[in-house]
């Protein structure tokens, strides 16, 4: 014969798993896109799921802001990283692996190839696959830079 | 100190009138009656995302420290507030002024609730917010709690342009009655 404490706790183990199953049920579903500007780091602002810096509307934004949004929410790699030099000089997030880079990628056009493995990169974090990093992406042989 | 006691005459007026407002009971022949809590939570969080597509991440973990009070003339609505912080990835604060009735199912109680989240430091964050709390009386005075709230954010700096944010969160946490 149960007592009443017994039942209670029973019951209340019965409504705190249910609550954390649904918590874990909810948080698998999820990605790493931004849904606020706090959800991006070093002053980015989310748009459309990504975070892009303030003043950064450049023509090759969408591969660099998209490696911004990765980096920005702690999914960092290296394809990620070194495509992210593309568009971001003064980029705090960016880190001073880039700084060699920068320079030279702004004067040309935006790699097609670049902006390809960069996207599939995206895609393949959403759906939880491993980045391609066999891709370089950063024309220069290495992920710094080239330097 | 004389000085002494006009610098602080006012905080003083003010805690004792805060005091008469808690504990009043005789004075106006009600009981009044204040439960403190804290719980965590986290759930969903719903964007905006590329072409009007949804996108879902993981609602940063928080944490409420809050307290209701009600009195026996009127037991419906429980007033009460939150103290909220943000931890995951950030840190967030804010307050949650909010409303709820309860409804006795066995030895249950059912708190459906309304409240208006406000976040205003590092960034701000306006909403409303919907939801039931389960409590589960464990032994005297003291309870677990269990809730689902839904919200939706329609102001402040920390909302993306373009954009709507909702919120599904789960929360568990334990109250104490005063």
């Amino acid at each position: 014969m149960m007592s009443v404490r017994e039942r209670r706790w029973r019951r209340a183990n019965l409504v705190l798993c249910s609550v954390a199953m649904m918590g874990l049920a909810i948080a698998s579903a999820c990605s790493d896109r931004c849904v606020r500007n706090s959800d991006c780091r070093g002053g980015a602002e989310c748009v459309a799921g990504l975070c892009f810096f303030p003043g950064d509307d450049s023509g090759a934004d969408a591969g660099g802001a998209d490696a911004n949004g990765m980096d920005a929410n702690g999914m960092d790699a290296s394809g990620m990283d070194a495509d992210a030099s593309s568009s971001d000089a003064g980029n705090p997030d960016s880190g001073s692996s880039n700084s060699g880079d920068d320079a030279s990628r702004s004067d040309d056009e935006p790699d097609a190839a670049v902006m390809d493995a960069a996207l599939m990169d995206a895609a393949n974090l959403d759906a939880g696959l491993p980045i391609d990093s066999s891709v370089d992406v950063d024309g220069g042989g290495t992920s710094d830079g080239g330097s | 100190m004389p000085k002494l006691w006009r610098a602080y005459e006012g905080w003083v007026f003010a805690l004792a009138l805060s005091a008469g407002f808690v504990h009043s009971p005789r004075a106006s022949a009600q009981t009044r009656y204040m439960t403190a809590d804290a719980r965590t939570g986290s759930g969903v969080s719903l964007g905006t995302g590329q072409g009007g597509a949804v996108t879902a991440r993981r609602t940063p973990l928080f944490v409420d420290a809050g307290i209701r009070t009600w009195t026996d003339e009127t037991p419906d609505p429980i007033y009460g507030a939150s103290l909220r912080l943000e931890l995951d990835g950030r840190v967030g604060v804010g307050v949650v002024p909010h409303v709820e009735l309860s409804r006795s199912i066995g030895p249950f109680e059912i708190r459906p609730r309304i409240g208006a989240p406000l976040f205003f430091a590092p960034y701000s964050l306006l909403g409303l917010e919907l939801g039931a709390t389960l409590a589960i009386p464990l032994v005297h005075r003291f309870a677990l709690t269990a809730g689902v709230f839904a919200a939706a954010f329609f102001w402040g700096s920390d909302l993306p342009g373009n954009s709507a944010l909702t919120m599904i969160n789960a929360t568990v946490g334990a109250e104490l009655a005063l």
